[in-house]
């Protein structure tokens, strides 16, 4: 019998991060772009350690944005082409575990190195010590919400595969991530108590867990139907 | 069957038919009660209305800026909504109505932000402060975009309607979300020396005048609201026999 | 009347240019709100009496066709 609550997680969890880790251009794209624009900032505005730290918090979080958008228009469109959508699209249930699956496979390739790898742009940027651990934890939870609505997105524009429309639908959702992500990390810098923008960007993560799929089943049946 | 009976109103409420007769005897009481509040409010702010004591004159951009604000927010809800409506009950004229709202709305979302940015001059000395109102105004704005973009994507009315719907609603939930963002990023940066608005602390002479304007926006939006829907329908039902009727009867008449 | 004349009305103090700007944009946006529908609208006439007027054209085509089959 099928099981309706573990049904299609780990499946489609394990069979995107196969899929990634044999493939791994695409997972390595978004942190070298990451990883060349970090290095951009600092030849665009200077390289004074005091100016730098003060711009880290915000562009760490723009970078961590943009190459999210940057990865997530692949999250269904692959699928999509290679049939194997329409496979999943059978099942007349809601689909909110495959897609919460697919969704973390996609976390687990983008939004975690990029987690890890921040704190050597932490460190490029004369980030104070404190700040590190703040900025790690509001990048692991904010890249979660950022994967989850970006799907939203990607789902709803499939027929046309993303590009700049993805853009426009997803980045007004991705304001307020943007403003408690930068601000946790801007609150540790200062001195100040950063637990509260970061619950705050959990409890994001907890709304988007709850919503996102359903949105993203709507969409994908559209999108095959469209 | 009592419960059929019940339900049939609610249906006739969505055939687009009902609507465009029903409204053309209504535009044009709707269009008279709007222009006497909107001239009302437009001479009582501009030439009656007492300055403000710390902005002076240029505080009178008040009555179009939050009306437009404030129409243009709602107008979010009720666009969401209209699509919520048109997804659980498959009613047509609920997604005719979501589409004509888009623009509008879009549209109200300008004013706010042209509006606000010319009274930042004179108030702040710059055409643009990230103030929270302006921020949130220019997500909103995106949102309208975003909104009408998603059409395109789409080559059936029926499948653009639904995603616009989804994506409607997955903004309805962001925009409360959205909102306090804002206002806290606000206070956590600067905390404004003048604030637009500040409805509570007006003085009634000047409050009255706004509160005429807000109504009246209401009523534009309204009957701008209508008007859209309306082309919509003849849009999407020309192939009806009824719609068909109408364009014959009005060759006749001339 | 705030003001004691039609010339300070429009001067506002210095503050017109601001004030007068911003009403006669928004007077021009929520004009072209109205507008914009009712040319749409008539549009939709315009292209409905041609749907009409085509499906009028195809009915006596094919009725004279059938006319002209049964003749010969």
């Amino acid at each position: 019998m099928y099981n309706y609550l573990s049904g299609g997680f780990s499946a489609y969890l394990y069979r995107d991060l196969l899929l990634g880790i044999r493939n791994k251009t695409d997972l390595v794209k978004p942190l070298i772009f990451f990883l060349l624009i970090s290095a951009l900032v600092p030849l665009a505005i200077a390289p004074e350690a005091e100016r730098l730290a003060q711009l880290a918090p915000g562009i760490i979080w723009i970078l961590a944005v943009l190459a999210t958008l940057l990865s997530v228009e692949r999250l269904f469109s692959d699928d999509l082409q290679d049939g194997s959508l329409e496979q999943m699209l059978l099942s007349p249930n809601m689909l909110i575990l495959p897609i919460l699956g697919k969704i973390a496979a996609h976390w687990l390739m983008i939004g975690l190195p990029l987690t890890l790898l921040s704190p050597l742009i932490g460190i490029w940027f004369s980030l104070p010590v404190v700040a590190v651990i703040p900025m790690i934890l509001s990048l692991a939870l904010g890249t979660a919400v950022l994967s989850l609505i970006g799907a939203v997105g990607a789902a709803l524009t499939l027929p046309r595969q993303g590009g700049v429309l993805l853009a426009l639908l997803v980045m007004p959702l991705y304001m307020p991530v943007l403003i408690f992500g930068s601000a946790t990390i801007q609150s540790a810098v200062d001195g100040l108590d950063w637990t509260a923008p970061l619950a705050i960007l959990a409890a994001f993560l907890a709304i988007a867990i709850a919503l996102c799929p359903l949105a993203i089943n709507a969409g994908l049946r559209l999108a095959k139907n469209g | 069957m009592n419960l059929n009976l019940q339900w049939t109103w609610f249906h006739r409420l969505g055939s687009p038919r009902w609507f465009y007769q029903k409204t053309q005897r209504w535009l044009p009481w709707l269009s008279f009660i709007m222009l006497s509040l909107l001239i009302v409010g437009l001479v009582w702010g501009l030439a009656y209305a007492p300055p403000d004591a710390k902005q002076g004159n240029s505080f009178r951009i008040i009555y179009v800026h939050v009306p437009a604000s404030v129409v243009a927010l709602a107008g979010y809800y009720l666009m969401a909504i209209a699509g919520a409506v048109g997804l659980i009950w498959r009613i047509k004229l609920s997604y005719m109505l979501m589409r004509s709202a888009a623009p509008i709305g879009a549209a109200l979302t300008f004013i706010a932000l042209v509006t606000g940015a010319i009274w930042g001059k004179p108030t702040w000395g710059a055409y643009w402060v990230w103030d929270a109102r302006i921020t949130s105004m220019l997500i909103l704005l995106f949102l309208y975009i975003g909104v009408m973009a998603l059409r395109h994507t789409y080559s059936s009315h029926e499948a653009a309607d639904k995603a616009s719907a989804i994506l409607g609603l997955v903004g309805m939930v962001n925009v409360p979300i959205i909102y306090k963002s804002v206002d806290w990023w606000q206070t956590l940066h600067q905390p404004a020396t003048i604030k637009f608005t500040g409805a509570p602390s007006m003085h009634p002479d000047m409050f009255m005048p706004l509160v005429v304007m807000i109504v009246g926006f209401y009523i534009f939006y309204a009957v701008s609201l209508i008007l859209f829907t309306r082309a919509e329908i003849l849009r999407r039902e020309y192939r009806a026999s009824w719609v068909k009727q109408l364009v014959t009867d009005k060759l006749a008449e001339k | 009347m705030y003001f004691d004349s039609l010339q300070q009305l429009i001067f506002m103090d210095g503050h017109g240019v601001y004030v007068w700007s911003a009403f006669i944009i928004s007077i021009v946006v929520m004009v072209g709100l109205m507008v914009k529908p009712l040319y749409q609208k008539k549009q939709e006439f315009k292209n409905i009496q041609l749907h009409i007027k085509l499906q009028q054209v195809n009915q006596a085509a094919t009725q004279k066709e059938a006319l002209d089959a049964s003749h010969s």
